[in-house]
């Protein structure tokens, strides 16, 4: 069906879910337990690109500064070999708030499927002799916590190169969280800032959340960060721009 | 005259917001010198603070390729200060450098990425030599009252607070009116903007590092802040805070 006719059907089909008295009978429970969405049910496009019933892994490499330059050279060359096998949301390098780091975030279905792509990966041996060997001497820290998801891109966000990224970590629970993203996505209107997404700690350090904003200019968000901060009350703990690495989906 | 009224209706409440939500001050707009914001530091332009962590058997020669070949980094763009830290952590290289913006800053490491001689006269020679890196960026709080001392033989005292921003405005003030009638000078403040919150920076000048003790041990006692973390610094030969 033509787009429009789409999302008539597709605003209908909300407005049906979202009512209190079908509510009722849609309970959550009733619908196999999970808290389904539109998304998650297809039937939106999936530019708001992250399913609530999903788990994003972030993972943390700090690297020897003497290895960083040839570890992006076999990145970009192989790291295909692990992108092949489940879902990159982005992978970047950190360039202020931290250095000699690469941050990355990976969707899974579940924690049972993120256990049978590691397996999977584990008995590829491209994956380990082409990848692994060569680069696993050149990470001294990895960390690594699961999350959820808690907002997704309002709008869409820019495809072409060129794009900086502002990941802003704050200490708080998802509740809070989500007040604090509906105020910030408030005040990026009218700006060039888009929120790329957010995630909140489910295992590792608790109320531990990211923000991720995508920007041509950096220092627009950083004005931008500032004045927020004035009417939010509510500061990240910590704050780092990141640049996308080649391989990225989040360019 | 011209330029204080031209202050008092550029600040009224009004005119902040018609001009795009952009907080504008003479400075900016080029009316008067930046460096009349605070003595040498200004409020519009970003501060990188970095520390390198070193391999204690190779600071002896990264000091030495640093004396012959950092002055390819110098002229790239403006270096405020370079130290090692001598107590409060070791084997470490303290700098602070100085930016128009972060736009200005990826145009300085793009240019000297590709240089030759940057990386093959210094990068390649010194980068296995640190095992931790790391970097935040700032705003600057507070500059030097008065002169600082232009010859050698200073020596500088890093404070290191937990406050956000407008708590240092406030604190700073209170400290610079206590450092009045001794040798020890305020060099300049810095607040985070990217990397940890609420991180300020304030860097102390002064000939006789016993004197600072006795004035830091005194200040505690009546300004009720304490640094979350202080080091004695020396400045390394190239450094133009010396």
């Amino acid at each position: 069906m033509c787009r429009h006719t789409a999302m008539m059907a597709a605003r209908a089909l909300a407005g049906i879910l979202r009512s209190s008295s079908l509510k009722v009978h849609v309970d959550p429970l009733v619908i196999y337990g999970k808290t389904s969405t539109l998304r998650t049910l297809g039937v939106i496009s999936s530019s708001r690109q992250y399913a609530t019933d999903k788990v994003y892994e972030i993972r943390t490499y700090s690297l020897y500064p003497k290895d960083v330059k040839e570890f992006m050279a076999i990145s970009e060359e192989k790291l295909h070999l692990r992108l092949r096998a489940s879902k990159i949301i982005g992978y970047w390098t950190s360039e202020i708030g931290g250095m000699n780091q690469v941050f990355h975030i990976w969707e899974y279905d579940s924690l049972k499927h993120r256990a049978q792509v590691r397996a999977a990966l584990a008995s590829d041996p491209d994956w380990l002799s082409q990848y692994i060997s060569r680069v696993i001497s050149m990470w001294c820290k990895q960390d690594n916590l699961l999350t959820k998801a808690i907002a997704g891109p309002d709008g869409d966000l820019d495809q072409d190169k060129g794009n900086l990224y502002f990941l802003q970590r704050y200490n708080s629970n998802s509740s809070s969280m989500s007040n604090l993203t509906s105020e910030l996505q408030s005040l990026q209107s009218g700006t060039n800032i888009k929120l790329a997404g957010g995630w909140s700690s489910i295992l590792g350090p608790k109320d531990t959340a990211y923000l991720l904003w995508q920007c041509k200019d950096p220092d627009d968000f950083l004005v931008w960060q500032e004045n927020s901060s004035e009417k939010v009350k509510v500061v990240p703990e910590h704050s780092q721009l990141l640049i996308p690495c080649p391989w990225s989906p989040l360019k | 005259m011209a330029a204080r009224a031209l202050a008092g209706i550029l600040w009224s409440p009004n005119l902040k917001e018609a001009v795009n939500g952009k907080a504008f001050n003479l400075s900016t707009l080029g009316v008067i010198s930046s460096s009349q914001q605070y003595r040498q530091y200004s409020t519009d332009k970003v501060y990188e603070i970095r520390t390198y962590s070193l391999y204690p058997k190779d600071m002896k020669e990264f000091m030495a390729i640093s004396e012959e070949k950092l002055h390819i980094r110098l002229k790239a763009s403006k270096l405020i200060g370079f130290w090692t830290s001598e107590i409060g952590g070791m084997n470490q290289a303290f700098h602070i450098w100085e930016y128009d913006s972060l736009k200005h800053r990826a145009q300085v490491r793009a240019s000297l990425a590709s240089k030759p001689e940057w990386l093959s006269q210094y990068i390649n020679r010194v980068i296995s030599m640190w095992w931790k890196q790391d970097n935040l960026l700032t705003r600057a709080i507070a500059g030097p009252d008065g002169d600082l001392n232009q010859d050698k033989s200073n020596i500088y005292f890093l404070q290191r607070y937990n406050h956000n921003k407008s708590s240092m405005l406030t604190l700073t003030t209170e400290l610079q009116s206590l450092q009045a009638g001794t040798n020890i000078k305020l060099v300049g403040g810095w607040s985070s903007i990217l990397g940890p919150k609420d991180n300020a920076y304030l860097m102390w000048q002064c000939k006789d590092p016993d004197d600072f003790l006795v004035w830091q041990e005194k200040l505690s006692d009546k300004v009720k802040t304490v640094p979350e973390h202080s080091q004695l610094l020396f400045p390394c030969p190239w450094s133009p805070l010396m």
